[in-house]
């Protein structure tokens, strides 16, 4: 009973993924195992477009925070674009909202997805080298 | 009125402090809810077949999704989604905040203090009977975690929303388990009132809502009246929806408060099973929390006993059997911590932003998820062990 219409296309290295319903108790075990499948190695970003998005529960951004954390050690970007009012507080008040980077739509979010991250400062090298040994 | 036998100790109590409160909380210990309990009688009597499947269509798509279930089932289906007029969704915000501002400390309050409180009532012998907080502890407390969450995201209350369906499932879920109650031989009506009754399910709304802001309040939180009005209305219509009967159902944090106090008193004192669940919970704490090495997990039990004890009081600890323990400046020490937080937060937002976070994800960690979405099964059985996990 999924409350939730996914349609997912790659865009070179990136995914672009466009929601629209219910990310829910319901909707988010078919979210988790979609973008399972789809995340290999070598994607450099992940661009959800969440203009119809109308609900995020707590199962949702279980999910959202799965998916930045996977990424994360792939170097790749997760980009959210177009988040409504509704769905921007369920992010605030949780502060999920932090693990995405934000663009205006789908194209400003892939010209993100091409950026290299700038080298790392000294603070930037002394935090990533933290906790080696 | 015919008072249960456990209860005529505590009524005749109860009435010297506020006789007409004590009447219809007594009173109410012999009412389950009649709605639900039609309906769920209507359903295991006639359509055994199509109990489970219609339950999951009316709560997830309304009166609509039930074209061909009979009327009394579309009509229940169909009042439930009536908004009363005292909820307004756009003053849920601020109460959602302060719940995630102050999720460590409002499941700590939950678990360490108003779930044992709970747990202290006759309520405790309906979930010693079926088994289901015993056999199931871990994956029991991790729903009523799943179920505090998604009442507090924003927008958790709308018809289509999580907090929404999880109510009104919960709501279900006793009416299903009364009626298989009040037909074992388990289960002595004349001393101890309906299982699950009105009463009971209005006392946990109480302490669930403004027993829990005086518990956390005890641990350094603090709320401003714009947030702790909101956080009571969300209850508010959270135990409207779980079915508490207006008579009993709270209009603001006082009346909460009086309700509890007034329940407190008209219950017996704590058996044998509200030991068993209050310590079987504190016991199953650290596994929920994912610690499973066996020193950890015994330092965590202690340090909760602790809280805990200070907390709900020497007196209620002894009762409940809890070990002995200092309780001096256990909650002063949360309260300074508390307040050092609140300080740095105020000096510096991007602080607030990784302490939420972090309150979240820990939070999402003590919470159940089933991987097949909502689940909608009823249990078919009084005792846990003879259904598959729910």
């Amino acid at each position: 009973m999924s409350s939730l219409k996914m349609d997912l296309r790659r865009e070179g290295s990136g995914l672009v993924l466009v929601l629209e319903g219910q990310l829910d108790g319901n909707s988010a075990p078919e979210f988790a195992r979609l973008v399972a499948e789809q995340i290999e190695p070598e994607c450099r970003c992940v661009v959800i477009s969440a203009g119809g998005l109308q609900f995020v529960s707590s199962a949702g951004l279980r999910e959202l925070v799965t998916l930045a954390r996977r990424l994360n050690p792939l170097g790749a970007k997760a980009i959210l674009v177009g988040v409504t009012t509704t769905v921007e507080e369920v992010l605030e008040v949780s502060g999920i909202g932090s693990f995405y980077l934000r663009a205006a739509d789908t194209t400003q979010a892939l010209a993100l997805c091409q950026e290299r991250e700038a080298p790392p400062g000294f603070f930037g090298r002394w935090l990533s080298g933290f906790g080696k040994s | 009125m015919t008072v249960p036998l456990e209860y005529q100790t505590g009524f005749a109590a109860a009435s010297l402090v506020d006789p007409v409160a004590a009447e219809r909380y007594v009173r109410h210990s012999q009412v389950g809810d009649p709605e639900a309990d039609a309906l769920i009688g209507l359903l295991q009597t006639r359509y055994p077949d199509m109990a489970a499947e219609w339950i999951q269509r009316g709560i997830e798509g309304g009166a609509a999704a039930l074209p061909e279930a009979p009327g009394a089932v579309r009509e229940f289906f169909s009042e439930i989604e009536r908004v009363p007029d005292w909820f307004d969704p756009h003053l849920a915000s601020s109460g959602c905040r302060a719940f995630h501002r102050h999720s460590e400390m409002f499941l700590g309050a939950f678990v360490g203090a108003v779930l044992i409180e709970g747990f202290s009532t006759l309520i405790s012998k309906s979930f010693c009977i079926t088994g289901r907080l015993v056999d199931q502890g871990v994956r029991r407390l991790k729903q009523n975690n799943r179920h505090l969450v998604e009442i507090f995201i924003p927008g958790g209350l709308d018809r289509r929303s999580d907090g929404w369906k999880l109510s009104v499932r919960i709501r279900l879920i006793h009416a299903q388990v009364r009626y298989l109650l009040r037909q074992s031989p388990e289960w002595d009506e004349a001393a101890w009132g309906v299982p699950l009754g009105a009463a009971h399910i209005a006392y946990a709304t109480a302490a669930f809502s403004a027993l829990l802001i005086k518990r956390a309040e005890m641990l350094g939180v603090r709320l401003s009246a714009e947030e702790r009005a909101s956080f009571l209305m969300i209850w508010r219509y959270s135990g409207h929806l779980m079915g508490v009967v207006p008579e009993l159902l709270f209009t603001n944090e006082q009346e909460a408060l009086h309700l509890h106090r007034i329940g407190t008193i008209c219950e017996p004192p704590p058996g044998v099973e509200s030991l068993i669940l209050a310590n079987g919970l504190i016991n199953s704490a650290p596994i929920v929390a994912g610690i499973t090495e066996t020193k950890a997990r015994r330092e965590l039990v202690k340090r909760i006993y602790q809280v805990s004890r200070a907390l709900i009081g020497d007196e209620m600890a002894d009762r409940l059997n809890y070990p002995p323990s200092r309780t001096f400046g256990v909650l002063a020490l949360f309260r300074w911590r508390n307040w050092i937080d609140r300080l740095l937060q105020d000096q510096f937002p991007a602080i607030a932003g990784l302490r939420r976070v972090s309150q979240f994800e820990q939070m999402l960690k003590v919470t159940h998820y089933g991987e097949g979405g909502l689940g909608y099964r009823m249990p078919a059985h009084v005792h846990a062990e003879r259904d598959q996990t729910l």
